[in-house]
């Protein structure tokens, strides 16, 4: 493993072409991406709503029924404003709405939103003041207004450091893990499983590397946001790490096991950028997952992306270390052990030893 | 020293072996044996299961029925028989941004972490011995990557030494060399056989089949249909005959055809090369001296080779 490992290594450092681009590249479109997608997300959005109606009047009640008939599950009912409070922060709702009394037939509206969200609680400001003056015109009208919550800081950047580090990694992990064709083709695999007696340590081999190669481009990933990141604390920056480590971990096996489908270059490459590009696009890479219809959200789950850039989120900008943390882990971990295996048992198939 | 072949287990034992792809059966009951110390070419046309042959060697593919043994009894699987193993493939499977001492370090590597004993001094000895049977010394801090392809022929058979297997099994290792290199290879071939391993050869390169390989098996089909020193195949299937060959820059008249045809030799298709194996092909080159000098040919007289035993061999089955 460790022989497969150095050989993997000294063929990557002195690919001085493929270093700069694994390298450079990621912090480039990072950049990119969150000067693009940070000031110009536009559009109707299917945002989640969590809402607290403290007025309690026969206008708030309608107003409370007409968003649950619009938003249907994308709308909870919370049992006070604290409550509401959390959920925006923590990520279980794009928005809040707090109804409180006002001075005439409607409720004043509180919109609650986390920075980098303001597109969202615009989009639900909106709609609620729309709503509320539909019927027979009282005097006056709601008032409606937003209020940012949650801990200081750029949190595009966090969720951009996520984004971007998630997405390269897989597409270095693919990139990488191709080299296996043509070690299948030339039969230096069926050589190297000889001598080792089996295909496991070659592919434990492989994927370690990927693995290292991830993490790094996870580092100058960090390295460039850190500037516009919250305060953040040691144990922060290390459960950040560990979680690049398991994202990094879950794109190396699912980069074999696309990889082993495969026969040859001309089949992974397409393969392999779709499978990426997919995931980066469902799991929230490109874009912020609000933005997002509610399936595609709910689809994205799916991804190992949208998993490690919560993580990211939750850890980096919320400054917590919750069960939301703790699944994240255990689903890339999950995701990088079940690739390999796969990807072990294709092989094998592939080439009985 | 070495046991006399006579001595050691078998390199390679195959008996009554039958292997394939799904549901194309390629081996067919293949029975052979490789002493220690020997070198067995498997020839035959394409498609006839040489390749197929080695695999189940090498314990790349598990046979359907039938037995594998390498360097002595059958092992426990065909992944521990895989380490008794040293496979040069037929492309160039290596490394290619490491040197070829990186890579033999590499291979070297892996084939100590299954071995508690293998230690750094018996890996570098081990690197080094393969580096200096193949005479690759003086190319061995090149990256494989820069190297010609004879070269990157002999750094191939360098990894295939390095584990000191018990059974060398050469997929076509000549390809594209030069007759420098050629003579490189065979001399590291005996080399090897000298400290007791066996080798299997599979190969369409007369010149180095002649030279390298102490028997060779002719497959087809896959069923082994001759086995034995070449020799003594060429000396059972030919006897005293003799090979004439008449080759003609440009197409020979219309007359000197029909006397090549009526002389029974044989043209390649475009009537340039004309070929007859036989006891009279001295007398009867005697007899078209002349006319074919007079038609710009050439002709010579040589015993039947491996090319011809072959073309015998295959074409007596049919």
């Amino acid at each position: 493993m460790i022989a497969v490992f150095r050989a993997c290594a000294l063929g990557f450092l002195r690919d001085r072409g493929g270093l700069a681009m694994t390298l450079l590249l990621p912090p480039l479109v990072y950049l990119l991406f969150a000067s693009v997608f940070g000031s110009s997300s536009r559009g109707e959005i299917e945002a989640s709503l969590s809402l607290y109606d403290e007025a309690q009047t026969p206008a708030s009640r309608a107003l409370e029924q007409d968003l649950r008939s619009r938003l249907g599950r994308r709308q909870t009912t919370e049992p006070d404003a604290a409550t509401v409070e959390a959920a925006v922060v923590a990520g279980r709702a794009d928005v809040g709405a707090v109804l409180r009394p006002g001075a005439n037939a409607f409720p004043d509206i509180e919109i609650l939103t986390a920075a980098g969200r303001e597109v969202a609680a615009a989009a639900v400001a909106g709609q609620v003041r729309r709503m509320a003056v539909v019927g027979p015109p009282p005097p006056g009208a709601p008032e409606v207004r937003i209020r940012t919550v949650g801990p200081p800081g750029d949190a595009q950047s966090v969720y951009y450091a996520g984004a971007v580090s998630i997405m390269f990694v897989f597409f270095a992990a693919m990139h990488g893990a191709m080299t296996g064709l043509d070690d299948r083709r030339s039969g230096l695999q069926a050589r190297l499983s000889l001598v080792a007696g089996g295909l496991g340590p070659i592919l434990a081999g492989r994927a370690a590397w990927l693995t290292v190669v991830g993490v790094a481009q996870s580092l100058t990933i960090l390295a460039v946001a850190a500037p516009n990141l919250p305060p953040t604390q040691p144990w922060q920056i290390a459960a950040w790490m560990f979680t690049a480590l398991l994202a990094s971990v879950a794109a190396a096996g699912i980069a074999l096991a696309v990889i082993a489908l495969c026969r040859s270059r001309d089949q992974a490459q397409p393969l392999s950028t779709f499978v990426v590009l997919l995931m980066a696009a469902l799991g929230g890479s490109m874009a912020p997952r609000f933005l997002m219809p509610d399936l595609i959200r709910q689809l994205g789950w799916a991804t190992p992306h949208a998993w490690a850039i919560e993580a990211g989120q939750t850890l980096l900008w919320r400054g917590v270390m919750d069960k939301t943390v703790i699944a994240a882990w255990a689903v890339l971990g999950a995701a990088g052990i079940a690739g390999g295996f796969l990807a072990l048992r294709i092989e094998t198939r592939r080439a009985p030893v | 020293m070495p046991a006399s072949p006579a001595e050691a287990a078998p390199a390679l034992r195959l008996a009554q072996v039958h292997a394939g792809y799904r549901d194309r059966p390629v081996l067919k009951g293949l029975s052979l044996t490789i002493a220690a110390g020997e070198a067995y070419a498997l020839l035959g046309p394409n498609g006839a299961g040489k390749s197929t042959a080695a695999r189940v060697a090498c314990g790349l593919l598990r046979p359907e029925r039938g037995t594998v043994s390498v360097g002595g009894p059958s092992p426990s699987s065909s992944a521990d028989r895989g380490r008794h193993v040293g496979l040069a493939p037929q492309d160039c499977a290596l490394f290619p941004a490491l040197t070829i001492r990186e890579n033999l370090e590499t291979i070297a590597r892996l084939g100590s972490a299954r071995s508690p004993g293998g230690d750094r001094a018996c890996r570098t000895s081990a690197v080094e011995d393969a580096l200096r049977r193949t005479d690759c010394i003086a190319r061995a801090d090149e990256r494989v990557s820069s190297l010609s392809g004879g070269w990157r022929r002999r750094a191939n058979l360098a990894a295939a030494l390095v584990s000191r297997p018990s059974l060398l099994v050469l997929d076509e290792p000549t390809e594209g060399v030069d007759a420098r290199t050629r003579t490189n290879l065979v001399r590291a071939v005996r080399d090897t056989l000298d400290t007791g391993a066996g080798c299997l050869i599979i190969s369409h390169d007369a010149a180095f089949v002649t030279q390298a390989a102490d028997r060779v098996g002719v497959l087809a089909d896959g069923r082994l249909i001759a086995e034995g020193p070449l020799g003594a195949l060429l000396a059972q299937t030919f006897g005293e005959h003799r090979l004439l060959t008449v080759r003609f820059v440009n197409r020979p008249p219309e007359v000197l055809t029909r006397q090549l045809m009526a002389s029974r030799l044989e043209s390649n298709g475009d009537a340039l090369v004309w070929r007859r194996v036989g006891a009279d092909v001295l007398d009867l080159a005697d007899r078209l001296a002349d006319a074919i000098d007079g038609g710009a040919g050439e002709m010579i007289i040589r015993r039947p080779g491996l090319d011809e035993l072959l073309d015998r061999l295959l074409e007596s089955r049919s």
